[in-house]
């Protein structure tokens, strides 16, 4: 039930905080009058620091988005209303004893808006509290509290309202390694934990409400127990979530437990081995998942220039009644016959299982070396080899299913602009995505459509997601979640012969590097040899960078080669050309002049041809003024163009500062963004100026 | 083709390529690695030290009040502490205790020196009663040399007396007996009267942040318990040059205020509920 539930409750908040500013700016002598003065410090309830303020906001934004001869209209007036007030440091009787932080916020919003000449209206209050404390902070066994609650109200039009609701408390017991056990059973420390954490949601519409509740036990313990020669962690985490509202409720525990061991052995502890256990479980609604991960690992250091390593990793993941289970042993052999030169040999095999699907294994055996030596002029030479002979035998039937692979959407949405899915041959029809910057859980993931908020460009054998700049889904950084399912490949046996070498010279502003890699699938036995592929690619990269008193300069260029075929997926080749430019300028007057730019170009060179570029230019002014004042003025240019596709280009300039005079203080803020996205173009002025208070 | 050379030869190309070649006739070492253990070996169990025995505090709440009441008061209010140790109101000791031993006291002086023989600011000095607070060195040679005929200024003696002795304005008669006595400006100050010394705190002390207020501390009630040497000037020096910053680290090692804070002579800083005693 909401917190705040009549206009009355509402309008006697805003009575305080309309007295609160009145009081604070206009008694006393100016902006030295502290409130604060009034409050008692004495006793056995002690109260620290204070920390205070008042902050009232002003936001006005006019943004125009035009398509052909549709104009869409959206004009923005904000205003905002902040007051925080916290204690930092309080205690009671001794701060050794209890000591702690609280805090109280009250915000409140106004807004009224116009969409295409419609008048909008809607106003929000925002209450929140925290409270912080420690018990016996001081001492080998400390205890934590806290609890923190924001309730959060949005008023609309037409009844609409918006009700949403955060809040977490728990508590944490410590153990430090000085506590009474320390000579019985010494470096011991643990942790022991519970919180419950709840976030609420109800939103009202044209009469009709839909709330989202869910809750979130959580418990759980981390104990380290250290030894002359050795170290072990023991962690165990229980989470019981539950989720009730509009849509059908669902229940899940997940628990979860590690081990985590280390020793150091042998005559002159040269053998170290490292041990690491994991088991997830989660259940609920009908759904059974668990995970185990085993990783058991043994280093001998022979001399001081070789060393073995011997390596068993063991995965088991059953995600409803599909079961993968992967064994793995590396044996790897690290020898340094000069202090310039370094020589590994690897060998690895797996053995897994995708039930019911069949089963594939694989060994290998893999070679290479590290060289460097000095150069006149203080440079240095650097040249490496790889190479890898790995023969791997399939017998899965049907395509697999990869559930919630977890992406984020790229910071700048454009044509060309990407994440690559893990899987080869993607059945690309099966790709199902969400976006979960709401939350994970049910209700919360927003699922998001081809074509209107991404778009599947097919690379060879891999699989690219662009974001369309058009999505209203999706937003810049967002956390994705993409499941797929993918075609298994040959059944047979096929070998992978790879290569690799590179050559460098470094001096001490300039370096220049070579690289080539190839690698070539051949079948051996079996059937499925039209998913087999080769790929050889080459890359060239020069770097300028260069210090002076006032400049710091640095530069980069890239070129690289790209070729791969494969009988299902054809051949597939680029050339890439990447530049990078930076300048930082730094005269003696406190003003710093940054200036960056990054250009791509790539050329897909095998029909369907097309020609892909972003250009992305920011350019930067700082102007320290005095202590703690400063204001910046900045501009960006960012242009991604693709053939097939629109082009997408963004211009943004502003400026924005921070201005103190004694407790008062000034946030102003001016941006202006040109976009255009073939023929849509959209202009958005944007001011927004806050003026606070410290108490 | 190299295995085929000289070991010269040899050690000269290969040295060109690579570094750490063994010169000709030196072998190649296998070094043997040898890592440090994580930690010590636990420590042997110490036996359990005997529980010490807590004093209990010898003056209860509210003592220095009820003190203050009973003591003589000069012509200004202020406690007269001269009159009230010959009237044996008060009997600071000669040092602190360790381990309840008292400290003997040190030789008294017993001598008045006349430094103005006659008129209206004639001035006898009474050198018993200052021996019997302050050490010599509290005032030989600075400000007094031990020195026939030396000119003596008011301003010496206000060193202590303005500050923790009875103040020489409005107090004439108290050393020059031939003046009138005259009656008090004003009142008492109230710092005065109760002695309390508020401590500076440095400003880049990591205190500032932590919302506890700089300490104070109270010098009328040390005063009337313990002689003036008891602390100045072995444990705190009487000037301000030269004065060390005080931290709690020194004292619950047994420095400065720790010396009798250690919760054996008096509360230690380490007791809980102690902090707001110095520290309000």
């Amino acid at each position: 039930m909401p917190f705040l539930s009549t206009t009355a409750i509402r309008t006697s908040f805003r009575l305080v905080l309309v007295a609160s500013i009145l009081i604070i700016f206009t008694s006393g002598n100016g902006y030295g009058f502290s409130l604060l003065s009034w409050v008692p410090s004495e006793g056995d309830f002690a109260l620290g620091e204070w920390q205070g303020g008042v902050i009232g906001g002003y936001e006005w934004e006019d943004q125009q988005t035009t398509t052909g001869n549709n104009t869409t209209t959206v004009l923005r007036n904000r205003f905002d209303e902040d007051v925080f007030l916290r204690n930092n440091a309080f205690y009671l009787i001794d701060p050794r004893l209890l000591s702690g932080s609280a805090g109280v916020n009250l915000d409140f919003y106004q807004e009224n808006d116009k969409y295409n000449g419609a008048n909008k209206h809607q106003d929000g209050t925002l209450i929140g509290f925290d409270v912080n404390t420690t018990i016996l902070g001081q001492m080998p066994y400390t205890g934590l509290l806290f609890a923190h609650r924001n309730e959060n109200n949005t008023s609309t039009d037409f009844g609409g309202q918006t009700y949403s609701l955060n809040q977490s408390f728990g508590g944490m017991a410590t153990l430090r390694q000085d506590s009474f056990l320390r000579e019985s059973f010494p470096y011991f420390s643990a942790d022991v934990y519970a919180r419950q954490e709840e976030a609420d949601q109800s939103t009202t519409q044209f009469g009709q409400t839909f709330t989202v509740n869910e809750t979130r036990d959580i418990g759980g313990f981390d104990a380290e127990k250290g030894f002359q020669t050795a170290d072990l962690d023991v962690t165990y985490q229980i989470v019981d979530d539950s989720y009730t509202g509009s849509t059908p409720a669902y229940s899940f525990i997940t628990q979860w437990a590690s081990c985590n061991y280390s020793l150091d052995f042998g005559p002159t502890l040269n053998r170290r081995w490292d041990s690491l256990i994991s088991y997830l479980t989660r259940s609920g609604n009908g759904v059974d998942e668990s995970f185990l991960y085993a990783d058991e690992k043994l280093r001998i250091d022979h001399f001081k220039n070789l060393s073995t390593t011997y390596e068993y990793l063991l995965t088991d993941t059953d995600t409803q009644g599909q079961q993968d289970v992967d064994n793995s042993l590396t044996l790897q052999v690290q020898y340094r016959p000069f202090r310039n030169l370094t020589n590994t040999l690897t060998m690895q095999g797996s053995y897994e299982t995708v039930s019911p699907a069949g089963h594939q294994d694989f060994v290998a055996v893999e070679g290479n070396s590290d060289y460097t030596h000095p150069l006149p002029w203080g440079g240095s030479l650097l040249l490496g080899g790889d190479g890898r002979y790995e023969i791997d035998q399939a017998h899965i039937s049907g395509p697999v299913t990869v559930l919630d692979e977890k992406h984020t959407a790229p910071a700048f949405f454009g044509p060309g602009i990407g994440f690559t899915l893990s899987a080869s041959f993607i059945v690309t029809s099966t790709i199902v995505m969400y976006d979960t910057r709401l939350g994970t859980g049910g209700a919360q993931r927003v699922l998001t459509q081809l074509g209107v908020d991404y778009i599947i460009q097919t690379e060879a054998q891999l699989t690219k997601i662009v974001i369309l700049a058009t999505s209203l889904k999706i937003l810049p950084g967002d956390p994705l979640e993409v499941s797929y399912s993918y075609v298994v490949g040959p059944d047979g046996r096929y070998s992978t012969t790879s290569l690799s070498g590179d050559a460098g010279v470094t001096f001490g502003w300039i370096s220049l590097l070579g690289a080539y890699q190839q690698s070539k699938q051949s079948m051996q036995s079996g059937v499925g040899a039209q998913y087999l592929y080769s790929t050889h690619q080459e890359t060239a990269e020069l770097d300028l960078h260069k210090d002076w008193e006032w400049v710091d300069a640095r530069g980069s260029a890239l070129y690289e080669i790209f070729h791969t075929q494969s009988q299902a997926a054809g051949v597939f080749d680029y050339t890439l050309q990447s530049y990078g430019e930076y300048l930082s300028f730094r005269p003696g007057w406190n003003t710093t002049l940054n200036l960056d730019g990054n250009e791509m170009y790539t050329d897909y060179t095998v029909a369907p041809t097309r020609h892909n570029s972003d250009l992305d230019f920011e350019a930067a002014l700082d102007r320290f003024l005095t202590s703690g004042n400063y204001f910046t003025v900045f501009a960006r240019a960012r242009q991604a163009s693709e053939t097939d596709y629109p082009t997408e280009t963004d211009y943004e300039a502003g400026v924005r500062g921070n201005f103190r005079y004694g407790k008062i203080f000034f946030w102003p803020w001016l941006s202006w963004i040109n976009r255009s996205y073939g023929p849509t173009k959209t202009n958005d002025p944007h001011i927004m100026l806050k003026i606070g208070r410290d108490l | 083709m190299i295995g085929g050379c000289s070991e010269e030869s040899r050690y000269s190309v290969l040295s060109f390529f690579f570094e750490g070649v063994p010169k000709p006739g030196q072998k190649p070492q296998w070094q043997q690695v040898a890592h440090m253990p994580r930690r010590p070996p636990p420590a042997k169990a110490t036996p359990t030290p005997a529980p010490v025995a807590v004093v209990a505090e010898k003056y209860p709440f509210g003592w220095l009040p009820a003190l203050l009441k009973t003591m003589p008061h000069d012509a200004a209010g202020y406690p007269d502490m001269v009159a009230a140790f010959k009237e044996k109101k008060i009997d600071p000791l000669p040092g602190v205790e360790q381990d309840h031993v008292m400290p003997a006291a040190k030789k008294i002086a017993d001598m008045d020196i006349v430094l103005i023989p006659k008129g209206k600011t004639k001035v006898t000095f009474s050198h018993a009663i200052h021996t019997t607070l302050v050490t010599c060195k509290s005032c030989h040679q600075t400000p007094f040399k031990m020195t026939t005929g030396e000119k003596i200024s008011m301003d010496d003696c206000a060193m202590c007396h303005e500050k923790v002795a009875f103040p020489i304005k409005g107090e004439c008669v108290r050393c020059h007996p031939a003046m009138k006595k005259k009656p008090p400006k004003e009142p008492p100050k109230e710092k005065l009267l109760d002695g309390r010394i508020k401590l500076a705190r440095a400003k880049s002390s990591d205190a500032n942040l932590s919302g506890i207020p700089p300490a104070s501390f109270p010098h009328l009630p040390h005063r009337v318990t313990f002689r003036c040497y008891a602390c100045h000037s072995t444990i705190f020096p009487m000037k301000e040059e030269g004065v060390k910053p005080i931290t709690m680290q020194e004292i619950s090692s047994g420095k400065f205020c720790g010396v009798c804070h250690n919760g054996k002579i008096a509360f230690s800083g380490d007791d809980l509920g102690s902090c707001s005693r110095c520290h309000s």
